[in-house]
């Protein structure tokens, strides 16, 4: 019974707790990302058809690799050996790993790494998301144009700036200290107007403050055109999430459909169940990206969601996914999501 | 009923017993960077009871992180949480004991459910129906094989941003606890969550164990909120220790109670 007590007094707080913390949440998208979330849940597709795309064009890893190794670390020695069938390669002070189709690396830089926190700043001295867009871009542009390369009607897009921030408290004073040590930028990519979303056509790039580049990820496929889709409308991406949330919350779906914001004001959150909410969608091409553990090759219409459950006690569940967004959409094994819609 | 979930662990061995016993003897090895090995114990609840809380995704990213672990570490238990809470709490006999899944029965441990924060305590959910572990009456490292990191996939279980941290986590970190990671807001499962994988192997690779955390978990979606936090002596001492590997874990010093000046933590995604 102590022990019951104590729940339920905890859990009072907790819910109470949660409400503070929520008003935080996303606050790193630019503009033109929280436009598209917006369209996305109010009107889903621009088209009423799109083309599945298939991941082409694979290129030896090894080739890959010495290419950024010539950009990035000319005459440095190293070591490379195979991880799975990822291959890492380790230098003095610094990493690279290449994806086996040759289309994704990371590369870590753990000397700049090390001396971020020597060089923290305030908060609100951090990098602006066009500051980042600029150094972004340059360093793209001087050591990763062989690899990120965009095809006919296809832009690099700024998608979000993020920051690792540090904190500290000191126990005989109390004070607590904060600071900004790392700087990020997330690009993504669009096909004739249409974004890529999902881990796949991402660059992430980090800077420290004084503008060193710390490390940079990116998945960057080729696409081949197959096939069309016609596309659902937004009922029914919000239907088909709904239904998925159930599946994977084990909360019974409730028989009331989404409702659809209206594209007046802020669309989010959605209320999926009268426990979850909906808090971002984001509809395309669905590429979930080379560094995934179970990657397809296959790039179908559909749509990113980000869904929150809070319950009774107030705890927080955050469910990450994608949906499909085809009329017809084709079952994946590596997506779960075709699977749970394609149930009978 | 406590069981294992993993299919790494259960296929071959039949009770929590033989599990932790065999899987000690069999994980003898370690890799040249690392020689003192480091027991691990792995706790991950997906369901619980009645339902009082929904449904989470976490088994697959603990038996991925397993896979990782295995064959430079020995993995002395894979747990789920039926019945755990006093696994966790100071002065209990389960928070000792190896074969009942305690927290400090092992060097390093890890654990994926729900959580969350009030004022003065942050809560890992129990199987149990309204059941948490709370952090107020933990206290880490201090007891058994002292317990030296603490990982955990739950959410808002490391906020810090509204100066409670210290509050809520004093009394676990006073026992000795060099180094815990979490996440200070919302960490999502997906179906494809590669994140305690990549975890598991950047710190296998050297990687800090803080670095790896925060790289692997923001990486596999980047709205997610990963934390780290530790002790120190003072400012400068605590950043140092921030540092700390796999293959510094065992022999870093401890710091318990007065001897703990300074507490300083790094997230992503403030």
């Amino acid at each position: 019974m102590k022990n019951k007590s104590l729940s339920l007094a905890a859990n009072a707080v907790l819910a109470a707790s949660v409400m503070i913390a929520g008003s935080a949440v996303r606050a790193e998208e630019l503009p033109q990302t929280k436009a598209h979330q917006q369209f996305s849940a109010t009107q889903g597709f621009r088209e009423p058809a799109l083309a599945e795309l298939h991941r082409s064009g694979a290129v030896d890893q090894n080739k890959v690799s010495s290419a950024l190794i010539e950009k990035l670390r000319p005459g440095s020695a190293y070591q490379s050996s195979k991880q799975d069938s990822k291959l890492h390669i380790t230098g003095k002070e610094w990493s690279l790993d290449v994806t086996a189709d040759g289309s994704a690396a990371e590369y870590q830089d753990h000397a700049v790494e090390a001396r971020a926190h020597s060089l923290g700043k305030p908060v609100s001295e951090k990098m602006s998301a066009a500051e980042l867009e600029r150094k972004g871009r340059a360093f793209i542009a001087s050591k990763l144009a062989s690899q990120i390369v965009l095809g006919a009607d296809e832009e690099l897009i700024p998608v979000r700036a993020d920051y690792r921030t540090e904190g500290g408290q000191d126990l005989a004073t109390g004070e607590i200290t904060h600071a900004v040590v790392a700087n990020r930028i997330v690009f993504g990519r669009t096909l004739n107007g249409v974004a890529v979303v999902g881990s796949g056509s991402k660059v992430i790039l980090t800077f420290t403050n004084d503008g060193s580049l710390e490390s940079f990820r990116y998945d960057w496929p080729k696409y081949q055109t197959a096939s069309s889709q016609k596309v659902v409308d937004a009922g029914e991406i919000l239907s088909r999430v709904q239904k998925v949330i159930g599946a994977r919350n084990g909360v019974t779906a409730p028989t009331s459909g989404v409702t659809v914001p209206s594209s007046e004001g802020e669309a989010y959150p959605v209320e999926l169940t009268p426990n979850t909410k909906l808090q971002a969608l984001e509809c395309g091409y669905y590429d979930a990206g080379s560094f995934a553990t179970h990657a397809a090759q296959s790039v179908q219409p559909g749509c990113t969601y980000l869904a929150v459950s809070q319950d009774s006690n107030g705890l927080r569940q955050g469910y990450a996914g994608a949906v499909p967004a085809g009329q017809r959409f084709e079952q994946d094994a590596a997506w779960l999501e075709t699977q749970i819609l394609g149930r009978k | 009923m406590k069981e294992t979930f993993s299919k790494f662990l259960s296929g071959a061995l039949c009770n929590a017993l033989i599990i932790m016993a065999g899987i000690t003897m069999i994980m003898s090895f370690t890799s040249p960077a690392m020689a003192a090995p480091i027991h691990f114990g792995v706790r991950c609840q997906d369901d619980f009871q009645n339902g009082w809380a929904p449904t989470v995704d976490v088994v697959a990213g603990c038996e991925d992180f397993i896979s990782q672990i295995q064959p430079f570490h020995p993995v002395d238990f894979a747990f789920n949480l039926h019945g755990a809470q006093t696994d966790f709490y100071f002065g209990h006999p389960g928070e000792t004991c190896n074969a009942c899944g305690g927290v400090d029965s092992v060097d390093f441990f890890y654990m994926s459910t729900h959580g969350g924060v009030n004022g003065p305590f942050a809560a890992y959910a129990m199987w149990d129906d309204n059941t948490f572990a709370y952090t107020n009456s933990m206290r880490l490292g201090d007891s058994g094989k002292q317990v030296k990191a603490l990982a955990t996939f739950s959410c808002d279980t490391f906020k810090n941003d509204d100066g409670q941290f210290v509050n809520r986590w004093g009394k676990a970190y006073a026992g000795g606890l060099k180094i815990g990671v979490g996440g200070h807001d919302l960490l999502y499962t997906d179906n494809d969550q590669s994140a305690m994988q990549d975890f598991a192997t950047l710190m296998v690779e050297g990687a800090t164990i803080g670095s790896a955390w925060l790289n692997a978990v923001y990486n596999d979606n980047n709205d997610n909120h990963p934390a780290v936090a530790n002790t120190g002596t003072n400012s400068s001492n605590c950043w140092s220790r921030q540092g700390v590997t796999l293959g510094g874990l065992m022999s870093e010093s401890v710091l318990r109670d007065g001897k703990i000046g300074y507490y300083c933590w790094t997230d992503w995604n403030e």
